[in-house]
Formats: structure tokens, sequence, C-alpha cells
């Protein structure tokens, strides 16, 4: 059958942040920051003019303000324009975008999503407004419980130990020295992380990403603008996301179903049948440590109980056959809320482009990208992606 | 970048500010308000059948996750089983130290799907495990609310 339906492509990108504070700008003159980097990128555009429709990806909790939808057109140059706001991470919002250009309506689609998580005072205790009044408020405590009992089950069944933990933090703290937009880079020995002190067992805060400030934008156009306006353009080959149950108490903790469910979607359209082999350069989703192990199996990258053999191998290191994470992960580079998911997608976006400056990996040419919405969810999305034409 | 900002951090203000939450009523619904008043009146935890999937699922609710069927029937079970999984935590919401360490664990029931997510007391921390047996310990019936704070926490058996 021959498809009608354009292909879809990133013709443009641009951010602001990528740093612990940001006093010296709010989150709309960041976002506007990001916005007139993305429209120089994508080949100088108006988006008064240029841009048919635009989609921003925040949780209103985080804002500290209500509705924030409609907070958001002015700094994308959006007003009277169709805008609408996705309640989930940043790639959720990427493949709303892409449905929306396949449709063939749009010709171009923004996506914006943001982090000023310092301006977030009482972070953790808002986090817990996300979990069910009816079954889980008689616990008062912080909410990276839910992560600790999911590590705890995860590792007892697969068989990983704490050391693990520590190979991803050591790893993604040194891929992160020599990336220009990580915030919290070092060198550290598994030894001097195993150290630290737990915050909730079987996680220190060696395991926890940092917190960032940072506003992504992203221009996605057809195929046929893409070529008139884009000499890098980077394909989106496939799109998928999933969410499972809402009650915490029935959900497998052994296993990241929501990523794996995304991952065969994206897969499917990408055509790809043996993820090992066919992806070069994996983004995956590292909120916690352990996180970064289920996800990799979730998306067939590993087999199921072996991904900490892989690691211990060093197969995901930057110079390893399938590098995760090469610019440090949310561990090395910092934790930006809904903006999470476009932080990976620029990484992977700018391997692709051969801009990866301080963590270039030679040869890349298809990644996969993944992203999870934090606790105490569980949804995520796949998005993969191609600096080859189909 | 696209305009001048200030590098001087002795003129960047912000402004502090609270978001309030004001009060607000969580209609606990049919499968709930049968789970709470079970838990109150009879001390026991409540689950509902799916003929269908032949699965109870705790906490109950009134239709089924894998077949979307509506539930109806439910079933009352004993406030023991076993620890599904545990974690200990160490801090408060703000990184403090905690002076005594609190251990949450799902704690699973015999022949259901799900649990409950609860305090584990009466057992230090370096002694519990996955798997460990445990039963709930209820504040006395007429001090009950109808809420999971009726059960204090759950200790070893
Ligand atoms: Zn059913």
């Amino acid at each position: 059958m021959v498809s009608l339906l354009s292909d879809v492509a990133i013709i443009g990108v641009g951010w602001y942040g990528f740093s612990p504070v940001t006093l010296e700008a709010s989150f709309r003159e960041m976002a506007f920051e990001a916005a007139v980097s993305a429209y120089e990128d994508a080949g100088d555009l108006d988006p008064r003019k240029d841009i048919d429709a635009f989609v921003t990806c925040e949780e209103d909790y985080w804002a500290g303000i209500s509705i924030t939808d409609e907070f958001m057109p002015d700094q994308l140059g959006g007003v009277l324009k169709p805008v609408y706001t996705v309640a989930g991470d940043g790639l959720q919002g990427i493949a709303s975008a892409y449905m929306k250009i396949k449709t063939g309506l749009f010709d171009t689609v923004v996506v914006e999503a943001h982090s000023k998580a310092s301006d977030i005072l009482t972070f953790h205790e808002i986090m817990n407004f996300g979990f069910d009044p009816l079954y889980t408020s008689h616990i008062d405590a912080h909410p990276y419980y839910l992560a600790g009992l999911e590590a705890n089950y995860y590792m007892l069944t697969s068989g990983v130990g704490r050391e693990h933990l520590a190979m991803i933090v050591e790893k993604n703290k040194r891929n992160a020295i020599t990336n220009p937009l990580a915030s919290y880079g070092s060198k550290l020995s598994v030894d001097e992380i195993l150290e630290a002190k737990y915050v909730v067992y079987p996680l220190s805060v060696m395991d926890i990403a940092p917190l960032i400030d940072v506003a992504i934008v992203f221009v996605l156009a057809t195929k046929d603008k893409a070529k008139k306006l884009s000499d890098n353009p980077i394909w989106i080959e496939g799109v998928g996301w999933a969410t499972e149950t809402n009650y915490i108490e029935t959900r497998n903790f052994g296993e990241a179903l929501y990523a794996r469910i995304a991952a065969d979607m994206a897969y499917r359209l990408a055509g790809i049948e043996d993820p090992k082999k066919q992806i070069d350069l994996a983004e995956i989703d590292d909120k916690f440590s352990y996180k970064e192990l289920m996800h990799v199996e979730a998306l067939k990258l590993s087999n199921r109980y072996s991904s900490h053999l892989d690691l211990e191998r060093g197969e995901f290191n930057r110079n390893g056959p399938l590098p995760v994470n090469p610019g440090g992960g949310f561990i090395g580079i910092g934790h930006g809320l809904e903006a999470g998911g476009l932080i990976k997608l620029l990484e992977a976006t700018l391997q692709l482009r051969g801009e990866a400056v301080g963590r270039q990996v030679k040869g890349v040419k298809r990644c996969v990208v993944q992203s999870w919405r934090d606790i105490p969810t569980a949804t995520g999305a796949v998005v993969v992606l191609s600096n080859e034409e189909v | 970048m696209s305009w001048d900002k200030s590098g001087d951090p002795r003129i960047l203000r912000r402004w502090f500010g609270d978001m309030e939450v004001k009060k607000h009523i969580y209609t606990m619904g049919i499968a709930g308000e049968i789970f709470m008043k079970n838990l109150k009146d009879k001390g026991v935890i409540t689950g509902s059948r799916c003929d269908e999937c032949e699965v109870i699922f705790v906490p109950p609710r009134s239709f089924c996750e894998y077949c979307f069927s509506e539930l109806t029937v439910y079933e009352e079970l004993e406030p023991k089983g076993y620890i599904e999984t545990f974690t200990i935590v160490y801090e408060d919401y703000h990184g403090e130290r905690l002076e005594k360490p609190l251990i949450i664990a799902l704690i699973a029931l015999p022949n259901a799907v799900g649990g409950i997510i609860h305090y584990i007391r009466e057992v230090e921390p370096e002694d519990v495990y996955i798997d460990m047996e445990v039963e709930a310990v209820l504040k006395p019936r007429d001090e009950r609310a109808g809420n999971l704070s009726d059960i204090l926490y759950f200790k070893p058996t």
C-alpha cells in the first residue's frame, strides 16, 4: 500500500538553561530564548507566518500556577494559532506533533517543554499530590519510596546489585564531564559512589538524578518543508507511548511495561525487528539509576535480566557497541521535569547531526530515545530517529 | 542570545508566593465505600472479584483493568499477607535525615492481585525481607474512622 502520509522531520532545535538555577530569566523568557534559537536553526522561520501549530508539555503543579497552557502562546509566537498542552513528558508532545503532521493539515509544528525546577521550594510534597488520595494518603513520606519499592523488587528478581547501579552512575557522570550542556559531570569511582548514604533503600542520593532549569523547543515539518528549509533534517521513524494502571499496587515492579509497549509501537512504525542490531545509540530515561537498566531491557537492547551483565562488559559505554546516554543522561546532565524527553531527543538529534560536541559517537545513523513521566506514574514514550532519509 | 540579561545576582529579584491548596472532598466511590466500611467495622481488607479474569483486585475497584468488566462481587480478606517488596525511607521531604527510618512495604494478600502499601513496624530495618509474613495492627474498633490509618502498621507474624 502506498502511504500518502508525509514523513516527519526535525528541522530545528533550540534551548536555554541547562543549569541548576536560572535567576536571570523567567520560564516565559527561557522558552522565548529557546524558540528564537530553534526558529533560526530551522532556517530563519518567522513563527507568526511559518508555523502552523504548537504543542507544549507541562504539569500545572510544577508551574505554581493553574492552566499553564494559557501562559504559553506568546513566547513561542503562537498567539491566535492552534496551541495546546500535553500534560506529560516532552516525547508525548513529539508524538502528538508527529500525528498532527501525519494528518496532512499541518506542515510545521513546534513542540516546547521547560523546567523551572529551581522555583519549586516544596518539590517532593507537590509530587505526593500525584498519589492516590484514597489508598496511599496514609503514607506521609518522601515520594521516592515508590522508587525504593520498585528498585528493591527489580534488583532481587533480576540479579542486579548495588554495584551495578553505581556503575550506571559512574558511567553517566563521567560521560557528562565533556558534555557542555551537562551540570553534574564528575569522575567518581564505583567505590566512592557506593559510600553515599541511602535516601530510600536501596537508592542513595547518587542514584537520583538532580534537577535543572531548561527550556527546549523543537520544530517538526513535513518532508517537503524539511527539504526546502533544512540542510540536516533528522527523520522521525517511529513514535510510541503507553500508560499502565493507576493502581500502583497492581503494577508489575519487575518490568517497565509502559516502556516495552511504547517501544514495540515505535519499532513497528520504524520497521525495526532487531533493535540490538539496528540501533546505534540509545538515550534512556535514568531519573533513577536502576531505571536505566529496566528501560534498556524494556526496549529490547538487552535480554531480560541481563542488562547488568551487558553493563559489566562495557557495552553501553560511549565507545562501546551500543552507547547508552553518552552525553551523561539525567544523572549527569540533570533532570528537566517535562522537558526530560526533549533533553534526550536533543542529545540524539545532535549526535545524528554530528554536532554533539565533546560526546560525539562516530557513525551514528539511528537512535532510540525513551522517557518516563517520573514518580508516581507508569507512563512512557519512545521515539526512533534517523539521519538517513527513508 | 536574543537580549541582554543581568549577571549581577545582587539585583536579581524573586517573589515568594504560596500556591494554596484549598480544601477538597475526595468521593470514595462504590468500591472505596465498601473497602473503608469493612475495614472500620470488621477489620478486614476488601477486594473486588473479576470472574472473567479469575482475579481478586486489592484495592477493590468497580471495573476490571484487564477486561473492562463491571465488578460487583466483593471478597473479604484477612488483613495479613507477605511483603511483596519494601523500602526504607531515611530522609524527609527536604533531605534531612529522619530520626527513625520508615519501613514502607507493598503487602500482598494471598490469592489477590495487588495489595496494600503500608508501614512495617516492630522489626528492625535490617531484619525485613521480601516474602516476610506480616499482619495488620489495627486501631481499637471505636477509634477507627474508615480510612487506611485505621491500620496503624503491619508487623511480622
Ligand atoms: Zn476482568
